[in-house]
């Protein structure tokens, strides 16, 4: 497997080749768009990525060439490098960075190789998100009065932590948001019929087989939010186009029940995103925020986006 | 700024479909055309935005949205579906108090607050030192130059004092609110928000308003505002006679000196009325303000509002009670059965038992049918707007202009209605002449004659008069002293002090407002409003007379010979307090030409630009709050450059630059711009001094790269400003320069804590 990488940057390109070599995969910098054609020409090269910057060359050739995935990174708002992601369904990953002089973050760069690189492995483990060394608890989520007691308990767990209030309520905040898609959104009855989604306000009570899974863990640098269903029902354009009306002025869609901006809710309270579709098996999200940091901070970095299996575009 | 949390009791509204404990606490409040809800806790899909603006019907929403903790995206959906409801029943909506959270969900969601305007949000705020969070209120009216910045100040920890700053990304937070309109509350808003429910609005909102209405032998009042000190009871009860109405519905919060001259307000009106009748009496006023000593032989309270709480409209709302028609109830300290006027349902009285207890001692009212029916019609005739007078002229103008509208007399129509010009120094102004505790008898002065041009002799007072022309004569009283130099001399700190202060009302740049005028506002509120609170303090005294002492001084040093060298005018008058030692009063007076007025308004308010900063003279007044400087320059902006990348931040005054001394902005430019070419040269440190905040002067220093190498030597033949350093200091090099500078303690840019 061979990556064309697209980077000015001398210091950060030859970082990333050893990101790319260390995950097994034989990595190329170029560091003008113009060499991108040619070099995609070569049937070992698979991946493309650059910056959000360059990403018209990313999409153009991924157009050219069926097959080849795109990897975007950025140190801009994601609203910028979404546009590539509506444009290209073989562009499913935008790694935030804190600059145009750093690379992105090595571990999350690695979960996208590994996984390419063994497709069938499935989503990972919740440590694999957290450095050696974790603690956390994990919540079957079956009712609506158990759905708000778990929110509460996300927010004290992180408060715990002694970091800034706020950081706890975007947590619980994140926390409900995917919850009420685990619960109101997702179930389906054997016709594909939406149980639950019509009326929001309606206290439910699921089946124990529907029930939603919340896990949360710390490692203390970073917090891991992850909430599972059942159905694998979310599709790529939910999140896409969520995220890219959310971002861009937050007009409403009120067609499936919601106001159509928990994706943008979910953006603004998690610097990373992870979404992972077994169609009819799974929908697992998992959402990120790092502790090192302060709230102006944690606004102002990029944000990561990464979509998996049937969530993202044809491989 | 934080706002004090409302004092009215509210009425709790639960949110229909969620069980125990609602995730959104509402609290309604009204008052005639005017409702406020207050907000508390998670907007989600539990929120019935739909139903709620069904039941809400006023001229003026006023929404709370302080304590909004989360909002989630069916929340949000709701919100708008409430606030696109309500938008159809209210003539204007007003968001006040707006929480980060509520600010992120405006800068999302297109028209998340509808045909609302957003009047103040709160910012976060973070400190270092302590870790403290904060919140700062910002209002769109006082902070706009602020918010349209995108550069929200650095400001003192409440906790620490040391500097916290603006935990949150301008750009993104202010990206709605930046683009929004300036705008000022009505008055009728701002004062059912201030005095009722004591939420922050401008300054001017809460100014004493009086209007003045003369129908044949009666005359109406109708006063607006806060009851402080400063209320003009002689100028009120100058030629009162016949019957008259005072309307007190607009009163807010009622200070003990405001209340000591009301008291004096009635005492000396009295004896030349038929009869004092008040109406719309607040329960605040109610409580303080209408015992029998208080009301003496005359006055009689016609009406007051108590509160009282709909169950069904879920409502509390002050309703007017008439005491004539009630009062079989009130003397059994009974508040009287009211229906609502909505829903027609039984209201319950909200009020404390302390209050209802004193509802027997108010008198039965002598009067007819008819005198109730013209007091109801002189209350709800409008107010015939006029622009307020800002300047003596303007206020004599006025007067003349006669009417059915008066206005009061010059000076005092200055101080009461003017909300701009005069407002820095009303506090003095405002004071009427008394003669003091301890003064005594007067045996002596330097004239047969008080001279025309001292209109007051309260002690400490001082005041300025426009000249036709555009010059200006102000006085300065002293306290008394025990010679009369002395006097004369803090009479004349005084008079400078109050010259100070017109040329500020002058310096309309709002950013010298913001970076300027509010470093020491507070300062000198605080030590004038002491000096007056306990006349008698020797410490008080001296605070006020060592402030205006290095006032006058850096206004001599800074106003380039604008100030005339010596006053135009001295007096004192001697007393004698009947133990034998005397004691003298001063009074001193400068005149200043227009040319020299207008020299001082352009001193200070000329900026000058340097490393990407300006910077104004520092500003006489300042000395209120840093007695010690008496030259610099005060940082009005800071944007990119190496000022900025030192660590500098508006407000900030700069004191030396490089070692040398800046005098003033001229010298700011000047030396910074030659220090750093000479850095640029040779290579260096480029040090400042500044004063930030209370405390000693903290150094800043960071290192320039030269072109040229650097001697980082001890000497060797280069002087003493090679390397980068003046004043004696060695050359740095490339050393750490942290432990040169103080260390720690200094603050400097090396400083780790930094």
């Amino acid at each position: 497997m061979r990556a064309i990488v697209l980077e000015r940057n001398k210091q950060v390109g030859r970082r990333l080749v050893r990101y790319f070599l260390s995950a097994g995969v034989e990595a190329v910098v170029v560091e003008d768009p113009a060499q991108v054609p040619p070099a995609v020409a070569d049937p070992a090269v698979s991946w493309v990525c650059a910056d959000g910057f360059d990403g018209d060359a990313v999409r153009d050739a991924c157009r050219a060439r069926p097959g080849i995935r795109g990897m975007l990174w950025t140190a801009e708002p994601l609203r910028r490098s979404l546009r590539h992601l509506a444009e290209c369904n073989s562009i499913n990953h935008v790694l935030g960075r804190k600059d145009f002089e750093s690379a992105p973050r090595a571990w999350e760069m690695m979960m996208v190789l590994r996984r390419a690189l063994d497709p069938a492995a499935g989503p990972p483990p919740l440590p694999a998100y957290l450095d050696w060394g974790y603690t956390g608890f994990e919540e079957r989520v079956g009712s609506t009065a158990q759905r708000d007691i778990v929110v509460q308990r996300v927010q004290d767990f992180v408060l715990a932590l002694q970091v800034p209030k706020r950081l706890g309520e975007m947590m619980s905040e994140l926390a409900h948001e995917l919850l009420m898609n685990a619960m109101y959104d997702a179930p389906v009855d054997l016709n594909g019929v939406h149980k639950y989604a019509v009326d929001r306000k309606a206290e439910i009570t699921l089946a124990p087989d529907e029930h939603a899974l919340v896990r949360l863990a710390t490692d203390g640098t970073r917090v891991v939010l992850q909430v599972r269903d059942r159905f694998g029902g979310l599709l790529r354009r939910h999140v896409v186009d969520g995220l890219a009306r959310g971002l861009a002025g937050g007009e409403m869609d009120q067609s499936h029940g919601g106001a159509g901006l928990g994706m943008a809710v979910c953006h603004h309270n998690a610097l990373a995103m992870f979404f992972d579709v077994s169609r009819g098996r799974h929908t697992e999200v998992t959402a990120m925020i790092e502790l090192d940091f302060n709230l102006r901070e944690v606004r102002t970095l990029a944000r990561s986006l990464h979509l998996f299996d049937a969530v993202a575009g044809p491989q | 700024m934080d706002a004090a949390a409302p004092h009215q009791q509210p009425t709790v509204v639960g949110i229909p479909g969620v069980p125990a404990g609602p995730k959104l606490q509402i609290d309604k409040f009204a008052d005639g055309g005017i409702v406020c809800l207050r907000l508390s806790g998670t907007i989600d899909e539990s929120f019935e935005g739909k139903k709620l603006a069904e039941t809400i019907k006023a001229q003026t929403l006023v929404l709370d949205l302080g304590d909004i903790r989360k909002v989630s995206s069916f929340g949000i959906r709701e919100w708008v579906d409430f606030i696109n409801g309500v938008g159809k029943h209210s003539e204007r909506i007003v968001l006040v108090e707006c929480a980060p959270k509520i600010v992120d969900q405006l800068n999302m969601v297109a028209n998340f607050a509808g045909t609302g305007r957003v009047y103040s949000f709160y910012s976060p705020y973070h400190c270092d030192y302590c870790d403290k969070d904060d919140r700062v209120l910002y209002q769109i009216d006082r902070d706009f130059e602020v918010i349209k910045s995108m550069k929200p100040p650095q400001r003192p920890c409440t906790q620490c004092g040391e500097m916290q700053y603006f935990n949150e990304d301008p750009i993104t937070f202010f990206s709605y609110l930046a683009g929004a309109e300036k705008f000022e509350l009505d008055p009728d808003v701002a004062a059912f928000l201030s005095s009722k429910l004591s939420y922050a609005v401008s300054d001017s909102a809460r100014k004493l308003r009086i209007d003045k209405i003369i129908d044949g032998r009666t005359t109406f009042v109708r006063l607006g505002g806060d009851l402080e000190k400063t209320f003009p009871r002689e100028k009120l009860a100058e030629g009162m006679e016949g019957v008259v109405i005072v309307d007190i519905a607009g009163i807010g919060k009622i200070e003990p000196a405001g209340a000591a001259e009301w008291r004096g307000f009635l005492q000396m009106a009295t004896p030349g009325v038929e009869a004092l009748y008040l109406t719309g009496v607040t329960p605040t006023f109610l409580d303080k303000l209408t015992r029998p000593e208080d009301l003496g032989p005359k006055a009689q309270v016609l009406s007051f509002t108590l509160p009282y709480t709909c169950a069904t409209c879920s409502t509390t709302a002050g309703q007017l009670i008439d005491v004539d028609e009630h009062f079989d109830v009130l003397k059994f300290a009974t508040p009287p059965d009211l229906k609502c006027p909505d829903c027609k349902n039984a209201l319950v009285c909200a009020a404390p038992e302390g209050l209802l207890t004193h509802l027997p001692s108010l008198p039965r009212p002598s009067v007819t049918a008819d005198f109730k029916k013209l007091v109801a019609d002189l209350r709800a005739r409008k107010v015939q707007v006029k622009k307020l007078a800002t300047t003596v002229a303007e206020a004599a103008a006025q007067q003349q202009g006669g009417g059915v509208w008066l206005a009061f007399t010059a000076a005092a129509a200055t101080v009461v209605l003017a909300g701009g010009a005069f407002f820095i120094y009303k506090s003095f102004i405002a004071e009427q002449p008394h003669k003091g505790p301890g003064r005594g008898k007067q045996s002596g002065a330097s004239a047969e004659v008080r001279p025309a041009w001292v209109t007051s002799d309260a002690s400490l007072a001082a005041y300025c008069k426009d000249d036709q022309g555009g010059g200006m004569t102000c006085v300065g009283v002293s306290g008394l002293s025990p010679t009369s130099d002395d006097g004369i001399d803090e009479a004349g700190d005084a008079a400078l002090d109050a010259i100070a202060g017109a040329v500020a009302s002058r310096i309309e740049d709002p950013a010298w407002r913001t970076r300027v005028g509010n470093l020491y506002a507070q300062a000198r509120q605080a030590k004038l409003a002491a000096a007056d609170k306990d006349p008698n303090s020797a410490s008080a005294r001296r605070e006020v007379r060592d402030a205006r002492r290095a006032v006058a001084k850096t206004l001599r040093a800074t106003s380039g010979g604008a100030v005339p060298a010596a006053p135009s005018e001295r007096y004192w008058e001697e007393y004698d307090n009947g133990t034998g030692s005397k004691q003298f009063l001063g009074f001193t007076a400068y005149t200043l030409q227009s040319t020299e007025v207008k020299r001082l308004v352009d001193a200070y308010k000329t900026p000058h630009e340097a490393l990407g900063a300006k910077a104004m003279t520092v500003f006489p007044q300042l000395a209120w709050r840093y007695p010690e400087v008496s030259r610099g320059a005060v940082l009005v902006a800071v944007d990119k450059g190496e000022l900025r990348d030192l660590g500098l931040a508006p407000s900030y005054v700069v004191l030396e630059i490089g070692g040398r001394d800046v005098s003033d902005a001229a010298a700011f430019g000047q030396l910074a711009k030659e220090e750093l070419t000479r850095l640029k040269a040779s290579g260096g440190t480029l040090a400042v001094e500044v004063q930030a905040g209370d405390g000693d002067p903290r150094s800043f220093a960071a290192q320039i790269k030269g072109d040229k190498p650097v001697d980082t030597g001890t000497g060797g033949g280069s002087g003493g400003r090679s390397g980068g350093n003046s004043g004696g200091r060695t050359g740095t090099g490339n050393v750490n320069v942290w432990d040169r500078y103080g260390g720690g303690g200094s603050g400097g840019r090396e400083d780790p804590t930094q």
